[in-house]
């Protein structure tokens, strides 16, 4: 029984294994002879070079080169007794990483080869009618056995005889390409429709990308232990140099920029062929690696405490393979240029200040891009902290109806909930320091009391209250403690300003009196130094008086003539504590104390300047001898358009901007879209009418006619495709409304909603814009302060100029948020999860 | 009836067994993955000025590209594939280019000059190969070439030229290849056209019959006298000649001269029949390990007409230095059948050779011989400087006494060793030696970085030395052993690999993906001790070869069997 078993067992075996070797003489079949005859040259145009390296890739491509096979020539062909004699041909490039054929020769008929690919044009019958064989299968195709079938001579390529395959953003990363040859028969119903041979030898793996280096400053803190303020001290500054890319990279050369006077240096070649060599021209980065370049800095200690900063550029080159560089067409080497972010300096005295080195640039989160592409900030710990009015009649559009009054508390935080507080003007902080030392007289005065009447605890509780009101925190804005200034600053206190003080123990010359008695000092770790610029932040203020112990009654801070009691003496120290959390322009103007005055609006803005040409700004400034700056003042609108092919000749694009005569109106970024992806999942990333990436802030174009608009990226015959973008359109308050009409599109916004099909236009006019979009509109400066807070606007700093700049722009990506339930309706296309998380 | 099927299950059992055996070589291993680009130096030249340009070839393999050529034609007309039905085009220049040997995954520029033919347009086609491995195109049978047009001032002068369409041999027109018996006559008729307004007299025919392509030619060139070429005529003549003796296809090269200038070149090809093995492609390694080795991929018979298999023969690399013979290596095989393809390894044995020969040798006789200049020193030289070896870099630390020792070992020493905290640069000294360097260095505890300057490899290794004991190590750097309380004592720089990541030691094992690289296994991760984790089948399962697990089933059913049959017959 067991024998039986096992033998039929080995039956089955037997008769499974000689099932592919049986005949299938009713299924028709051919096969192409990839091995003999096809030798297809491939070439690779890159204007920037390309790469080989022992790596897993053939080759790496830069972005914007381009793949070509051609010369595919004839080649023999098989078939059976019963396979067509005019059977079709194409060649295509298959991405086995993707699964997607990437470009072809041929075009898609409708026939089984997927989209694109297949058939141009017919050709000369490729097998001969001599004797044939019967088919095989063999892996799972069947073929004709070879030597079965005739010769082909006169066969061509389908129509175009080479396959050209651009390397654009879309192909960047790594790809394994196949070529392989196609054949389809017109016959259409045989299994050997839709056969596709790779070509031996002409699969490549590549990875397309750009060549590049970075290039990083130092960071962390570095304390030195200065004790002395003369001689120099060497130090060492690190760069950091990182080859992100698959290339092979060398250094060419670098220069360190080091600025105010202070030297910076690097190290020469230490193995002299060449005394001017750099020490690191010539070193390869391998992909992936990186190196340190260090540089000297030569600190000069007679002028500490100061600050610098340094640079670091560097030129390299590529490898096209292990021995030789990439070269131009006159066979000189290609040289790119890269730089790190500057590196700020500060240097000082231990004993009296630490001072760091350290990367101060951009430390805050990238939260939200300008228009121009500068990562801005926002939110409450960003806005600027100070007072807008004091002292001044605002002007109507600021006006907040009530008297804003100096209180002792102005310049400090009271508690960890504590958001009253502004960086002080000199002014300001005069009339808060007056605030306190009278406070703390009156204190001492009521203690001074209580000991008189015997009552020690409550002598004891008023001492601790002044002692309180003269030890306190103050955040300043940048002002000198010279007496002169400090003279100049009380003196510019009108009896207009004096009367919005809120001081009310002593008069406007007692004031000035008081403030010009104070002998201010600027301490580092307690001891007193030379220096009398305040930088803006957080000062530890110390008053010390010499006679407060005897002090009986207020009144005895100023004599009758309202000047200082006799003998009195007031010492102010301050120390700093920390830098302001955003270094805000604000705080280098001392004594403004009415900004809206300050800043200009722009002359004349139009929905161009607004839109277009200073695309979403709100504030910019600049720091030079004086802080001067402009304002736009506007009203952010999110609009959405829904573009489809309408009638299935192309998406219909066009709208009117009446009255508009730039070349641009807005930028459009896609936010959604039915078309599937390479992997054939609609994620909605993809644009149905170019096969590209969704449209990223893409200008619309003028066409022909005045205030006539097409939208971008939106050419293409796709039947059913349909694609979302959305745009902020920011328009000048005063000009009150905006209109788009004869849109062939969809058009969604505020209130207004039209679908557009064939025979609709859409459009509108937005009227009293101001009203209609109380949240994202600017008149005042306080609008843009409380913007900031709220996170709708922004603020970049660019501190590598020699003035810096400032910046305040609409946050788009929150006006856009306007749009949420226009977008959380879309239901016939998918929303791109990416655009969504960084939609404008 | 039990035996039969028995029999056929043993049969069946074997012969798929037998297939884990056999060599793996396909079709695709014979041509030769790389590119050649053809730039010409300008479109248009002046009358007499010389063609000039440069071919840029690009080797992709992974191996030394040996006895490289290129074949240049200057033509006139339109190129066609197959050739023998273009009555429009006519080749007036061939010139073959030694091209030598380009390292792997290297490009090499080739400068060319040809002699300026008279006025007119013309194209230059290029073909290119590694030894009988096409890299570009075919020039034996004048298949996908890369093609250039230029122009060439000044009169216009017509030729005569070789009427493809009417040449024949043995009855057949063009490279196509026709069987012959060893020796036997080759029967040539040539016409030629003349489209001048003058008759032509004087012209030669060359003849060479060259074993698989012109570019290894070495046999003579036979010429005939050509009769006199009437003015807008055809004239045709004769031209016999006895095949060659050894079985091969020969590429029968026509050239037909003017005094010294060509007139027309054309090909054609014959198939002397009977059996033998090729050398198709063979692959020299081991640049980076200094062993070197060679990969030959052979080919049975080209005849395809009788398909003659080939037995009992043997492949021999030979190697020469200075002319001497120093070593040679010998596999015998036992056959390959026609359109077998096969793929030998033959080690070589020595680092000091500049010439090798592949042969096919049979009772003696030499089927097939490749020779190839290789000077190896240079070679070696060439590749050590664009694959510089990095110094390599170990460190240890004391804890005891805050030593830090740093030891560098490199056959020849010239490096600074850079050590940098997070705030001061610890260390920065020059040095210099022979073998090994070490430099001991008390420093803080705390987390460091060491740079090492290479001068002779032009690259720094930039290692992280984490000694802070509080830190969770994270080693972007790649380096150092530690655990959390930071008790770090050592560690060497890991070989990097694919840019990305690390080779392993033997003693360690990958945290994450695994890639073959031409440095070896190549981690994307962290190498662990290999103590941890648990062992998997497939890794027990790997080092035993698929072939060997067939034979041990194939034991196992055979014992099954017997014992059943056995049984069967005590029944």
């Amino acid at each position: 029984m067991k024998l039986k078993l096992f033998s039929a067992l080995l039956l089955i075996i037997v008769v499974l294994s000689l099932l592919p070797f049986a005949g299938a003489v009713t299924v028709h079949c051919l096969r192409a002879d990839v091995n003999r005859e096809i030798y297809p040259s491939f070439t690779i145009d890159a204007p920037l070079g390309f790469a080989t390296t022992l790596s897993d890739y053939n080759y790496l491509i830069p972005i914007g080169s381009t793949i070509t096979y051609s010369g595919f020539g004839n080649y023999h062909f098989y078939c059976d007794d019963g396979a067509s004699g005019a059977t079709l041909n194409y060649v295509d490039l298959y991405d086995t990483t993707t699964g997607i054929i990437v470009a072809t020769n041929g075009l898609n008929n409708g026939g089984p080869i997927p989209n694109p690919g297949g058939p141009i044009n017919t050709s000369s019958p490729m097998c001969s009618n001599g004797p044939k064989s019967p088919c095989v299968i063999m892996n799972g195709i069947d073929v004709p056995p070879k030597g079965s079938c005739g010769t082909v001579l006169t066969m061509g390529m389908g129509g175009v005889d080479s396959v050209v395959l651009p390397l654009n953003e879309n192909m960047f990363g790594p790809h394994i390409l196949q070529l392989r040859l196609g054949t389809v028969s017109p016959g259409g119903v045989d299994k050997y429709d839709s056969v596709i041979w790779p070509v031996p030898k002409k699969t490549i793996s590549v990875f397309v990308g750009t060549p590049n280096i970075l290039v990083f400053g130092q960071q962390g803190l570095k304390r030195l232990n200065y004790y002395e303020s003369s001689g120099s001290a060497l130090e060492t500054a690190l760069f950091t140099i990182s080859n992100k890319s698959k290339y092979i990279e060398v250094i060419d050369n670098y220069k360190i920029n080091c600025t105010e006077g202070t030297s910076c240096s690097l190290d020469l070649d230490p193995t002299p062929t060449d005394p001017a060599r750099l020490q690191y021209a010539g070193f390869r980065l391998l992909p992936g690696e990186s190196m340190i370049i260090p540089a000297r800095v030569t600190i000069d200690k007679t002028k500490i405490p100061y600050s610098f900063f340094s640079s670091l550029d560097l030129n390299y080159y590529v490898m096209a393979d292990a021995s030789h560089p990439i070269v131009d067409d006159n066979n000189n080497k290609l040289v790119f240029s890269t730089h790190s972010t500057q590196t700020k300096i500060e240097s000082g005295l231990l004993d009296k200040q630490d001072f760091q080195i350290s990367v101060i640039k951009n430390p805050v989160q990238r939260e939200c891009i300008s228009a121009d592409g500068e990562p801005g900030v926002t939110g409450e710990e960003y806005a600027p902290k100070v007072n807008l009015y004091f002292g001044s009649n605002s002007p109507s559009t600021e006006a907040t109806g009530s008297t804003v009054l100096i209180s002792k508390d102005e310049c400090t935080k009271t508690s960890d909930t504590d958001n009253s507080w502004v960086y002080c003007s000199q002014r300001e902080f005069l009339v808060a320091l007056a605030e306190r030392i009278s406070g703390a007289y009156g204190e001492m005065a009521v203690a001074n009391s209580n000991e008189a009447d015997n009552n020690l605890s409550g002598a004891q509780i008023h001492r601790a209250n002044a002692l309180a009101l003269l030890n306190f925190d103050a955040h300043l804005r940048a002002q000198s403690i010279t007496p002169a200034e400090i003279t100049g600053s009380a003196d510019a206190v009108s009896d207009q300003i004096f009367a919005s003080t809120g001081l009310i123990h002593m008069n406007k010359n007692e004031f000035k009196n008081l403030s010009a008695s104070i002998k201010f000092q600027k301490t580092s770790n307690g001891t007193i130094i030379e220096d009398t610029d305040l930088e803006p932040g957080l000062y530890t203020v110390t008053i010390t008086t010499s006679d407060l112990s005897e002090v009986s009654s207020a009144s005895e801070l100023f004599k009758n003539d309202e000047t200082v009691a006799d003998g009195l003496s007031i010492n102010a120290s301050m120390e700093k504590k920390e830098d302001p959390k955003f270094d805000w322009f604000f705080y280098y103007d001392k004594n403004t104390d009415n900004f809206p005055q300050k800043i200009s609006p722009a002359q004349n803005p139009n929905l161009f300047t607004t839109n277009v040409d200073a695309r979403g700004t709100i504030l910019t400034f600049e720091k030079g001898s004086d802080i001067t700056g402009q304002f736009y003042k506007t009203v952010a609108i999110p609009i959405m358009a829904k573009i489809s092919d309408r009638t299935g000749t192309g998406p219909t694009t066009n709208f009117k901007v009446p009255g508009y005569e730039a070349d641009t109106f807005t930028y459009w970024t896609g936010i959604a879209s039915n078309e599937p992806n390479k992997a054939g999942v609609v994620d909605g990333c993809t644009n149905p009418f170019t096969q590209k990436a969704l449209p990223y802030r893409a200008a619309d174009s003028k066409i022909a006619s005045l205030g006539n608009f097409s939208m971008p990226e939106a050419t293409g015959n796709k039947q059913n495709g349909i694609m979302y973008l959305q745009t902020v359109v920011y328009v000048p308050v005063l000009s009150g409304q905006l209109t788009i009409s004869d849109a062939e599109f969809g058009l969604r916004w505020l209130g207004y909603s039209c679908d557009g099909n064939s025979t609709n236009k859409c459009g509108s006019t937005i009227t009293n814009i101001v009203g209609n979009y109380p949240n994202t509109k600017v008149e005042t400066l306080n609008e843009v302060f409380n913007g900031i807070k709220n996170g709708s606007i922004c603020v970049f700093e660019d501190n590598s100029l020699s003035n810096p700049r400032w910046k305040v722009f609409w946050n788009q990506d929150k006006v856009l948020q306007g749009l949420n339930a226009d977008r959380n309706a879309i239901n016939d296309a998918n929303l791109c999860i990416t655009r969504q998380t960084f939609s404008s | 009836m039990k035996n039969i099927l028995v029999a056929c299950a043993l049969v069946f059992l074997l012969a798929f067994a037998a297939t884990a055996f056999a060599d793996n070589a396909t079709p695709e291993n014979l041509t030769w993955s790389g590119m050649a680009v053809l730039k010409l130096d300008k479109t248009t030249f002046a009358a007499g000025e010389a063609i000039t340009g440069k071919v840029i070839l690009t080797n992709n393999e992974e191996a030394l590209l040996l006895n490289g050529k290129i074949v240049l034609h200057i033509a006139q007309g339109t190129y066609e594939y197959p050739s023998q039905f273009n009555a429009n085009d006519n080749i007036v220049l061939e010139k073959i280019i030694d091209s030598g040997w380009i390292l792997p995954r290297t490009s090499k520029e080739i400068n060319f000059s040809l002699p300026a033919p008279a006025g007119g347009d013309y194209r230059i086609d290029l073909y290119s190969w590694a030894g009988k491995s096409k890299l570009l195109g075919a020039s034996n049978i004048l298949m996908g070439p890369s093609s250039e047009s230029f122009k060439v001032a000044g009169d216009a002068k017509k030729r005569v030229s070789i009427a493809r369409e009417f040449t024949s041999f043995n009855l057949v027109a063009g490279p196509v290849g026709f069987p012959i018996k060893s020796e036997a006559e080759l029967s040539g008729f040539v016409m030629l056209y003349n489209p001048m307004d003058t008759d032509k007299q004087g012209l030669k025919l060359g003849v060479k019959v060259c074993e698989w392509a012109s570019i290894f030619c070495d046999s003579p060139e036979q010429f005939f006298e050509v009769p006199v070429v009437k003015k807008g005529d055809y004239t045709s003549f004769w031209a016999k000649m006895n095949a060659p003796k050894i079985p091969s296809a020969y590429e029968i090269l026509m050239t037909l001269y003017d005094g010294e200038k060509i007139e027309s070149v054309y090909k054609n090809r014959v198939i002397v029949s009977g059996g033998t093995a090729k050398i198709r492609k063979f692959l020299l390694k081991g640049l980076d390990t200094k062993s070197y080795s060679v990969d030959v991929t052979l080919s049975g018979s080209p005849d395809h007409f009788t398909n003659p298999d080939f037995n009992n023969f043997s492949l021999t690399a030979e190697v020469f230095n200075n002319g001497a013979s120093i070593l040679r290596s010998e596999e015998n095989i036992s056959g390959i059948a026609a359109g077998e393809i096969m793929s030998k390894s033959l080690s070589l044995g020595t680092n000091l050779f500049d010439k090798m020969c592949l042969k096919i040798i049979k009772d003696g006789t030499e089927y097939e011989s490749q020779c190839v200049d290789v000077p190896i020193l240079q070679i070696q030289n060439e590749y050590d400087s664009a694959h510089p070896k990095m110094i390599d870099v170990s460190w240890n630390y004391d804890n005891l006494t805050g030593a830090l020792t740093i030891t560098l070992k490199k056959e020849k020493i010239n490096a600074q060793i850079n050590l940098y905290s997070s705030d001061s640069a610890l260390l920065g000294e020059r040095a210099e030696g022979i073998g090994v360097y070490s430099r001991a260095i008390v420093v803080p505890k705390e987390n460091l970085t060491l740079a090492v300057d290479d001068f002779d490899a032009k690259q720094q290794k930039l290692i992280e030395i984490n000694l802070a004991p509080e830190k969770i190590i994270s080693s972007p750097l790649g380096n150092g052993t530690s655990n959390n309380l930071g008790g770090v004592t050592a560690g060497s720089d890991p070989l990097s690999c694919n840019g990305n990541g690390i080779i392993c030691s033997i003693e360690s094992q990958c945290s994450g993906a695994v890639k073959d690289t031409i440095e070896g296994k190549c981690c994307i991760g962290q190498c662990l001790s290999s103590n941890a984790g648990e062992a998997n089948w497939s890794d027990l399962l790997s080092p035993v070869p698929l072939a060997v697990w067939i034979l041990i089933i194939v034991a196992i059913i055979l014992v099954i069997v017997v014992v059943n049959v056995k049984g069967a017959k005590r029944k």
